[in-house]
């Protein structure tokens, strides 16, 4: 039986978060080369491929400032160099600095545009290069629910992320004369680092917000992000896929709301 | 490299890039005109050239290349070689600014397969540095 993504080349960016990390595993799973981009967490990095290759997978750890578009460059100069192809972005690298409005430093601002929305056009435009030549790949840029519905304290983060959606539509549009397509996917809250401290402050009245009354795992959005890579999402492009378990469709009570339905009988 | 290799080289990414055939790729064929190019074509066909002989060329330098007449003997359609520029790049006019924008979205109208073996043959004759 041949795999969803069987020897294809995937590049993930910011690989060593939670996100990161179950997309390079779900994507070896299903048969990809992971190239394992990384800022600062080599160690983690490292431990990433280990699990990768006891997964009968094959990685390369790649560090770069992807604020930097020359090494943002090289990231995708490596990939191809080393595995002669790549078909896969997912620009997945990410940071939030949460802060009121009127506290935001200018310096949260920009290093949050800088990384998220900055970082994802570096990548896009050097793999789009390579890809425009191959005629076909696929760029996931990772995106969140805060880029349509907003969240207090995340202006730079939903910001930096809405611009992530209208590039993706914008190069979905210039690439797919390519066979190259863009997409997002926008989680809602995951079991993550990112999230973790809403998740402890807020707990039980968060998950009020979510219809299905639990958190998302980073595996149920890394499943999301292969499906888009591969060929059984070949007539999806330019779209913002959400993950999140219903959040925002405000049921804030289940069981009154239910009872206040009248059932037929 | 010799010129005739060159050319070979550049046929063979019109080829590929625009689907075209071999017997309409001649020296003076206009990328638009001849060979139908688009803007995003020349993007893909200046990434082929520099994938194929190592460049570092973008097509905005392209059109620049093609406005300032830095390479002296371009070939564009009508045979008239642009004006040398002597001032540094951006120092010119806002009219000469405006025009080299004009240029640039005609860049697909004006450069002939001649011009893009001129500009891979100096890029390799002089180097990347001189030439950007």
């Amino acid at each position: 039986m041949t795999l969803l993504l069987q020897d294809r080349v995937a590049v993930i960016t910011g690989a060593t978060g939670a996100l990161g990390k179950a997309t390079s595993l779900a994507m070896a799973r299903a048969g990809a080369s992971i190239v394992v981009h990384y800022n600062r967490r080599e160690e983690e990095a490292r431990e990433l491929i280990g699990k990768i290759e006891r997964l009968g997978g094959c990685g390369i750890p790649v560090a770069a400032d992807l604020t930097r578009p020359e090494e943002a460059d090289r990231l995708i100069e490596t990939a191809e160099k080393h595995f002669g192809r790549v078909d896969i972005l997912v620009n997945n690298a990410g940071i939030t600095r949460d802060c009121l409005l009127l506290e935001m430093a200018p310096e949260d601002w920009e290093a949050v545009l800088r990384l998220n929305l900055g970082g994802s056009f570096n990548c896009l435009r050097a793999v789009a290069a390579l890809m425009i030549c191959q005629r076909s790949g696929s760029i996931i840029n990772v995106s969140s629910v805060t880029s349509y519905s907003g969240w207090p304290g995340q202006s730079n983060y939903a910001a930096s992320k809405a611009g992530v959606d209208a590039l993706t539509r914008c190069a979905a549009t210039e690439l797919a004369r390519f066979n190259v397509r863009v997409n997002s996917v926008a989680p809602g809250i995951l079991h993550s680092e990112m999230s973790e401290q809403a998740r402890r402050s807020l707990g039980d009245r968060l998950l009020q917000l979510i219809p299905v009354r639990r958190f998302g795992t980073p595996e149920e959005a890394a499943s999301v992000v292969v499906f888009l890579a591969s060929d059984e999402a070949s007539y999806i492009t330019g779209e913002v896929v959400s993950v999140k378990g219903g959040l925002g469709m405000g049921l804030p009570d289940l069981k009154q709301m239910y009872q206040a339905i009248p059932a037929k009988m | 490299m010799t010129r005739s290799e060159i050319l070979e080289g550049v046929k063979a990414v019109l080829e590929q890039s625009l689907g075209a055939a071999p017997e309409n790729i001649t020296p003076q064929a206009s990328l638009a005109d001849d060979l139908g190019a688009d803007s995003l074509d020349v993007i893909e066909i200046v990434v082929r050239l520099n994938k194929r002989f190592s460049l570092k060329l973008s097509a905005k330098e392209l059109s620049e290349q093609l406005n300032d007449g830095r390479l002296g003997a371009m070939a564009t359609r009508d045979g008239a070689a642009p004006a040398v520029e002597t001032e540094s790049q951006g120092n010119g006019s806002i009219a000469e600014r405006v025009s080299r924008l004009d240029t640039r979205r005609k860049t697909a109208e004006l450069v002939t397969v001649d011009f893009l073996v001129d500009i891979v043959e100096n890029y390799l004759r002089v180097g990347a540095q001189q030439v950007a």
